[in-house]
């Protein structure tokens, strides 16, 4: 494996990058697509001496990734258009068979490179996208976001955007993350997180937070547009399918606010009385959970009264699905309507305007 | 078809003589577990798809040595993060890949150099063609381009059933 030139960059850099999926996985995975949360990066694995292996890490935008998908553009391009170029050497994995130890990842290099240094890795010029190298793609879902409006009126601060932005989000991540999307191992970060262990106060608001980390990065918010007056409106580039849910869900919300409350308070009780609402229970099985069976039938039929009234009761069932006992899965629902609330009172205030005929899609 | 995910395998009524066969050639391995069964009978739907008949040959990338620790160890082994972070694929995880075909296999492989032109030197640049019986291990279907999971007993040697060793010609 050649030594290559570049600058040394810190491995911390990459820290906060998440998997999404594999766009290219035979026998390993050769590339990978990967967020930070905001960009779409590739990961493609280059060289190998035996003991380090070397990946080239790319980062690229939403409309290259698009046509790639779509066989418009090979993998080539991608590479080098890409305004960030990586190479990173991974130390010595030994690996054994099952029954013996394992040994970890330990040491990593990273050098932001040119198109020079590492044209020995380039693919091919014909190197398009082909689903029969991935299965974790479901291409009859859709992959290309596109706008819609969010109308806003009245008057803003600096922090009301940041307010609306971050309760937006997790709901959208929500959403995303509870139903089948083109990403196929959406459902995989959905149970990693909700499974993850848990140190946060008595809500599970942790939960969208780190979902809207890590859905893939090509189809986060993303702010094309904001026009501001009265009245005005933000502009996003997103999946509007959803967008159409959250202004559903909110105005649901808005008509059923005093019935949802109930239903919030009851799962509050029984947590609270049975002291485990700052309880991490996340990796523990529905058995094991310290609540007799009437209890925990009573969290199931609060949670799935608001999923009625909600009108996302697949939604819930998929949280159900993903979530390791009943009482997970009822502080993820109080946080979901937390979210709500908080997005509710924006148009409580003639904010936000979230019926679902004015927030149509325009593209 | 084959379910050993509870240790017992139930013939249906449907099920073709030689698949019939199958299962009471899986019935004389009773005693023998699949390497990694603990790990695939923790996985739902995993153990129920396995036992398709096995046809003349199989075809497998591996590297210029026939004893190379690697040959025969399935992704699971070689990049268990893979586990987490694809939970939808453990049970293929866990297989060797296989082709049914040599041109198969060759096509795949040229794919795959096309995205990462090193890419034989990860998996290797020879191929083996074995003549796997019901008593080496389990197997899943093939899909349209011929691939399929294979997953060996404990005491196969997956070596002893090479018929041929020869570098890989894209």
């Amino acid at each position: 494996m050649k030594r290559l030139q570049g600058i040394r960059v810190s491995a911390d850099f990459i820290k906060a990058h998440h998997h999404v999926c594999d766009l290219v996985n035979s026998e390993y995975p050769i590339l990978s697509l990967v967020t930070d949360g905001r960009a779409n990066w590739l990961y493609l694995w280059c060289d190998t001496d035996g003991s380090r292996h070397r990946w080239l890490l790319f980062r690229t935008t939403r409309e290259l990734l698009v046509e790639y998908l779509d066989k418009k553009n090979p993998l080539l391009k991608l590479v080098t258009e890409s305004t960030k170029l990586l190479a990173l050497d991974e130390g010595a994995i030994t690996y054994a068979d099952a029954g013996t130890s394992r040994k970890k990842l330990t040491k990593r290099l990273l050098k932001r490179v040119s198109l020079e240094d590492v044209s020995d890795y380039l693919p091919a010029d014909d190197s398009y996208f082909d689903e029969e190298l991935t299965r974790d793609l479901d291409l009859t879902k859709q992959i290309v976001p596109s706008l819609y409006d969010l109308p806003i009126d009245g008057s803003w601060f600096g922090k009301d955007f940041e307010h609306l932005f971050k309760r937006y989000e997790r709901v959208y991540a929500f959403f995303y993350a509870t139903r089948p999307q083109f990403v196929t191992t959406i459902g995989g970060i959905l149970e990693r997180c909700l499974r993850a262990p848990w140190m946060g106060g008595a809500s599970r608001v942790h939960l969208y937070s780190q979902l809207a980390q890590q859905i893939p990065a090509i189809h986060s918010l993303r702010v094309k547009h904001l026009a501001y007056g009265s009245p005005g409106a933000i502009r996003f580039e997103a999946l509007p399918s959803i967008g159409e849910s959250i202004a559903k869900t909110t105005t649901s919300f808005i008509e059923n606010e005093d019935a949802i409350a109930r239903h919030f308070d009851c799962i509050q009780k029984i947590l609270t009385n049975a002291n485990l609402r700052s309880e991490d229970l996340s990796a523990v099985a529905d058995a094991s959970v310290p609540l007799n069976d009437d209890k925990k039938s009573e969290l199931k039929d609060a949670c799935a009264s608001i999923a009625t009234v909600l009108d996302v009761e697949s939604e819930f069932a998929a949280l159900v699905h993903h979530s390791p006992n009943v009482v997970v899965f009822s502080k993820a629902v109080q946080s979901f309507v937390r979210q709500l609330t908080l997005l509710a009172a924006f148009q409580a205030d003639d904010m936000v305007k979230f019926s679902p005929e004015a927030h149509a899609n325009i593209s | 078809m084959v379910d050993r995910g509870k240790g017992n395998m139930e013939i249906q009524a449907n099920d073709s003589p030689n698949q019939k066969q199958l299962v009471a050639d899986g019935q004389k391995k009773a005693n023998t577990m699949l390497k990694h069964q603990a790990e695939l009978s923790a996985l739902t739907d995993c153990l129920s798809q396995l036992g398709h008949q096995f046809n003349s040959f199989a075809y497998r990338v591996v590297h210029g040595a026939l004893n190379h620790p690697d040959n025969y160890l399935p992704q699971a082994v070689l990049k268990p993060a893979r586990l987490n972070s694809t939970p939808h694929l453990c049970c293929s995880l866990w297989g060797l890949s296989m082709f049914e075909t040599r041109d198969q296999l060759a096509r795949r492989m040229k794919k795959n150099v096309k995205n990462s032109p090193n890419f034989l030197k990860l998996v290797g640049d020879h191929y083996v063609c074995l003549s796997l019986k019901s008593s080496h291990g389990l197997r899943t279907p093939s899909s349209k381009h011929g691939h399929f999971d294979f997953y060996p007993y404990t005491d196969c040697d997956v070596n002893s059933a090479v018929i041929e060793h020869a570098p890989l010609t894209l």
